[in-house]
């Protein structure tokens, strides 16, 4: 398995108030697989994409991505694993307001050891002409795209997106998951996906559901649907 | 309003900030106060000073004594009185006992008994230097005497050796006062000096010391009158005023320009405070809260940093500036019975940042909540349109991490412009000391030095027609003043021509020369200060003696570092005032011993003395660069720190989302902290030019009060090395500011904007 995540627990503490982040999660995804992590809010869904994504630690339990344990990272491997082999995408974008389109793809880019050429994944998010607008002068989709590009520029072997429609029209959604499944396909990208929206999970490889904290539920899609022809 | 909990909350986490700028503020009102209060003090010491010892008018000397003094002061509305002395020199010093004056310049005791015969009063400043204490013997005139105390002199208020002289070593010179008995009895006077005060104060001096020089011609009395000198051009008596004023100046200006600084920066803040508070304030507007009592919460945090800036500041201040008066006054030796503290300064230093700061941020404040509650809760504030400047700026080539620099310094070009006049502040603060410092050294090593190219000066007591002793050469100067500026002493100086001695320089540097009899070469600071130039007509009025006028065409400027001095040859200086061909006044030569009558002369100068006073005057000139130097890269560090960590919280959520993406540390500090340096780059390239022209502004000042010119000499190593401090300065609030970044969160940052 590509990633394997193996009764995962997290706790916050505020004072004397301990809250679950998620508790005793399992899952597993093989490599070149779209999977997609369903629940409500506040059930840990965002927690255990950060933990995968090595910006946040477990409590206890283990995080194996092709075959290393993050959990036993120090700081420094944490930031090497994101630099190298995580792709993020938010459902708040988070461009930087004040560089171009261009540049903020170019972010990733630059730190990036083999990135894909820029030209073309400007013209895989559809955004060729509109590299030198700044995010203000994008639409909400286009932004979201943006996010894409920039996520994916650096060919990670893993995308994580974090309700990446959750701020969209369904046009744009649907034109955003399509994206997704495309690079998914063309580059073999391991895709974890955290939605609220059940519909969405019809393109996936894998379903879990979340409640709680805990992943009460995994079911396996044997033909996973083109992100086109899901409806809502 | 229980939302005002939040200030000591928000205070307490964003602590380095809030200390900085306390710290300026602190740093203003301390300023404000101790060197006003000192100012103010000064004033009244030197005020009180001048009363009591009813200090001169003017003085002058003569070869006779003058008979009936009250006679003579009744006729001209004057106290007038006599004054003799003595220099008493052994072992390389020289000390000038004065007999007793009772009615004008009478002597001010500073510690110890009054003077009674057998006793001797001397100042604190060469009895300190030379461990002479209460109670010593001193030797005068091979008369014992005791030491009963240490006095103040009111014409000797400023101590030097000469009265041309700049500063003195009190290791060297000293003055002491005897009582007349004592005077008569056992010493044989230097020299005969009247000092006279006149009474009448709807005359200017001036008027009143030209009609007694015309009662005294007219009457045939002391007709040998010489160093006819008023109190308002004797650097002995006015260094002190000057200093003062300057004091006051300065404790005005500098805290002024940090509050102002100060403001810069808490508007800085409350506005970052405020968009980042955006979504709070526009749910409270919503809910019903006025925009006056949102405004009054913000305006708490300018309010507690001026209150403990202010309070601390003042304290300080009133701690401190008794010192500081302490300090002042060994220089300018004058009684004083405590040091007095001054209300209005007080009250002043303690309003001042609340005058400023208050208006400043409640404008800021005002500005910002003009906005709806919805715009306020959508955080429309911190999504702002990029400018046109950010929209043309093409940066296809260029590595992203310059692109990113370029772009962060766009988004924020007030804060940049602010860091670039706060760091060019800094650069005038920091280099006008040194550069002053260093056109004082060049002064005193080359410029005067080549100027004036010997090392004795040999006065007589009158002008005499001997032949000129070889090694030596003849000159002679008199005193004039010009129609155009009647309060400036000028020194009109007759020389030899092809002169061994004296070298004077035209602007290119060429040599001038009074070759011809028509020959008068001005000093460049007369120039300005005459308004004259090469083919203008000058009149010039002799006041030691004849109070004659002759009218002199300029044939040339010297550019050479000279006093307020017209050079003209010797021979027709005799002719303007009336002497015998061949007739001269001083002797100049390397050699310290030419074969004068010492009945002719009356006394000699070293030069070299003069230099060594000049760089002991550098040494403490140092001291003050040092203080400056370190005061301006503490408001550095604290601006440059304060600027960086508002940067550092205006970024969080994009230090945030490089984490995420992978950054490394290095590359977060460098991208995020880095782009500052462009605005301390051209802070300090700005402050260049200023620092230029402050300090020729500053330097002309100095000489213009030592009737001196000279360009200020500029060290380019002195900028590099204002330019490393600096910049270090700046690598070290980086370093301040790295936990900073090291704190931001991740996963916290990330969940901003989610619905």
């Amino acid at each position: 398995m590509f990633i394997q995540v193996d009764r995962a627990t997290k706790r916050y503490k505020s004072g004397d108030v301990e809250t679950i982040g998620i508790q005793q999660a399992t899952l597993e995804l093989a490599k070149g697989d779209i999977g997609v992590i369903l629940g409500p809010s506040g059930s840990g869904k965002s927690t255990l994409l950060n933990m995968i994504g090595g910006i946040d630690r477990v409590d206890s339990g283990k995080i194996i991505i092709n075959g290393i344990n993050i959990c036993a990272m120090h700081e420094k491997e944490l930031t090497e694993y994101r630099r190298k082999q995580v792709g993020f995408i938010f459902q708040a974008y988070h461009l930087i307001s004040h560089l171009t389109v261009q540049e903020n793809i170019e972010m990733i880019s630059q730190i990036s050891e083999n990135p894909l050429p820029m030209d073309h994944v400007l013209s895989a998010v559809g955004l060729t002409d509109k590299a030198n607008r700044f995010p203000r002068e994008l639409s909400g989709g286009e932004q979201q795209r943006v996010a894409i590009a920039r996520s994916v520029i650096k060919n990670p072997q893993v995308l994580l997106c974090d309700e990446i429609t959750g701020a969209l029209d369904y046009a744009s959604s649907i034109q955003v998951l399509e994206m997704i499944q495309e690079i998914n396909r063309t580059y073999g990208t391991t895709v974890l996906l955290i939605t609220h929206n059940q519909a969405i999970a019809a393109m996936a490889n894998n379903v879990y559901q979340f409640r709680s904290g805990e992943v009460t539920e995994v079911r396996t899609n044997s033909q996973p649907v083109d992100a086109r022809g899901i409806v809502w | 309003m229980v939302l005002n909990n939040a200030v000591w909350r928000t205070i307490k986490e964003q602590k380095g900030q809030y200390v900085g700028l306390i710290l300026i503020i602190i740093l203003a009102c301390f300023g404000f106060v101790s060197f006003g209060m000192l100012g103010t003090n000064l004033q009244t010491v030197c005020d009180a000073y001048a009363k009591q010892t009813v200090q001169e008018d003017l003085q002058f000397e003569t070869m006779q004594s003058l008979g009936d003094l009250r006679a003579i002061g009744d006729a001209v509305h004057a106290t007038i009185e006599e004054s003799r002395s003595y220099d008493e020199v052994f072992e390389g010093r020289t000390l000038r006992v004065f007999s007793e004056n009772h009615s004008v310049n009478r002597p001010a005791l500073l510690e110890g008994t009054p003077l009674s015969d057998g006793h001797i009063l001397i100042d604190p400043q060469y009895a300190k230097s030379n461990t002479l204490r209460i109670g010593d013997p001193l030797t005068v005139a091979g008369k014992h005497f005791e030491i009963a105390g240490f006095v103040a002199l009111a014409d000797y208020t400023y101590i030097t050796k000469n009265a041309s002289d700049l500063i003195n070593d009190s290791k060297s010179f000293g003055v002491a006062v005897i009582t007349r008995n004592d005077f008569s009895a056992n010493v044989q006077a230097d020299s005969i000096r009247y000092v006279v005060k006149f009474l009448d104060g709807s005359k200017d001096v001036f008027t009143q010391g030209a009609l007694l020089k015309k009662y005294l011609r007219e009457h045939r009395i002391g007709i040998d009158y010489a160093n006819w000198s008023y109190a308002l051009n004797n650097a002995r008596i006015n260094t002190p005023v000057l200093k003062t004023k300057s004091v006051k100046a300065f404790s005005a200006v500098m805290p002024i320009m940090l509050l102002l600084a100060s403001c810069v920066m808490i508007g800085l803040i409350v506005r970052r405070l405020i968009k980042t508070q955006a979504g709070q304030i526009g749910t409270l507007y919503a809910l019903g809260y006025r925009k006056s009592e949102l405004i009054r919460h913000y305006l708490r945090y300018p309010l507690v940093i001026s209150v403990v800036g202010a309070v601390v500041g003042t304290i300080l201040g009133i701690w401190v500036y008794p010192t500081l008066l302490i300090y002042y006054l060994a220089y300018f030796p004058m009684p004083i019975e405590s040091a007095t503290l001054v209300p209005g300064i007080i009250a002043w230093g303690l309003i001042l940042p609340f005058m400023l700061l208050i208006p400043f941020s409640f404008f800021v404040i005002w500005n910002i909540l003009k906005s709806s509650p919805i715009s306020l809760m959508r955080g429309e504030m911190s999504v702002r349109k990029p400018s046109w400047l950010e929209r043309s700026l093409k940066l296809g080539k260029v590595s992203f991490s310059l692109k990113f620099m370029l772009r962060e310094q766009l988004r924020s070009l007030p804060q940049l412009f602010f860091l670039m006049v706060a760091i060019a502040f800094v650069t005038v603060f920091l280099n006008v000391g040194m550069i002053i410092k260093h056109s004082f050294d060049a002064l005193a090593s080359e410029g005067i030095k080549s100027t004036f190219d010997y090392q004795y000066e040999y006065l007589f007591k009158q002008p005499i027609q001997s032949p000129v002793p070889s090694g030596t050469e003849p000159l002679d100067v008199v005193f004039v003043q010009s129609d155009q500026n009647k309060q400036q002493q000028i020194e009109l100086i007759g020389i030899q021509e092809r002169s061994s001695f004296i070298h004077l320089l035209d602007g290119e540097g060429n040599p001038l020369d009074v070759d011809h009899q028509d020959a008068v070469i001005l000093s460049k600071s007369l120039v300005k200060s005459l308004h004259a130039d090469v083919g203008s007509f000058i009149t010039f009025t002799e006041t030691n003696v004849t109070d004659k006028s002759f009218t002199l065409k300029v044939t040339a400027i010297t550019t050479s570092p000279t006093g307020a001095q017209v050079f003209v040859p010797l021979a027709t200086l005799n002719q303007i005032v009336g002497l015998p061909f061949g007739s001269y006044a001083v002797l100049i030569s390397n050699y310290g011993n030419v074969p004068v009558s010492k009945d002719q002369r009356y006394t000699m100068r070293s030069l070299h003395e003069s230099s060594g006073n000049m760089q002991n005057m550098l040494q403490q000139v140092m001291a003050a660069v040092y203080v400056m130097m370190f005061v301006s890269i503490l408001i550095a560090l604290v601006l440059i720190y304060v600027i960086a960590s508002i940067t550092v919280q205006e970024n969080q959520a994009q230090i945030s989302l490089m984490k995420v993406f992978g950054y490394r540390m290095h590359e977060i500090k460098s991208m995020i902290l880095n782009p500052s340096g462009v605005g301390v780059v051209l802070g300090y390239m700005l402050g260049i030019p200023v620092t230029l022209y402050v300090t020729q502004g500053v330097y002309q000042q100095i000489m213009d009060s030592m009737n001196l010119t000279m360009s200020i000499q500029v060290n380019g190593w002195y900028f590099l090395v204002g330019f490393v401090l600096v910049y270090g300065t700046f690598e070290c609030s980086k370093l301040m500011c790295i936990s900073r970044i090291s704190r931001v969160s991740m996963s916290e940052t990330l969940m901003v904007g989610r619905e």
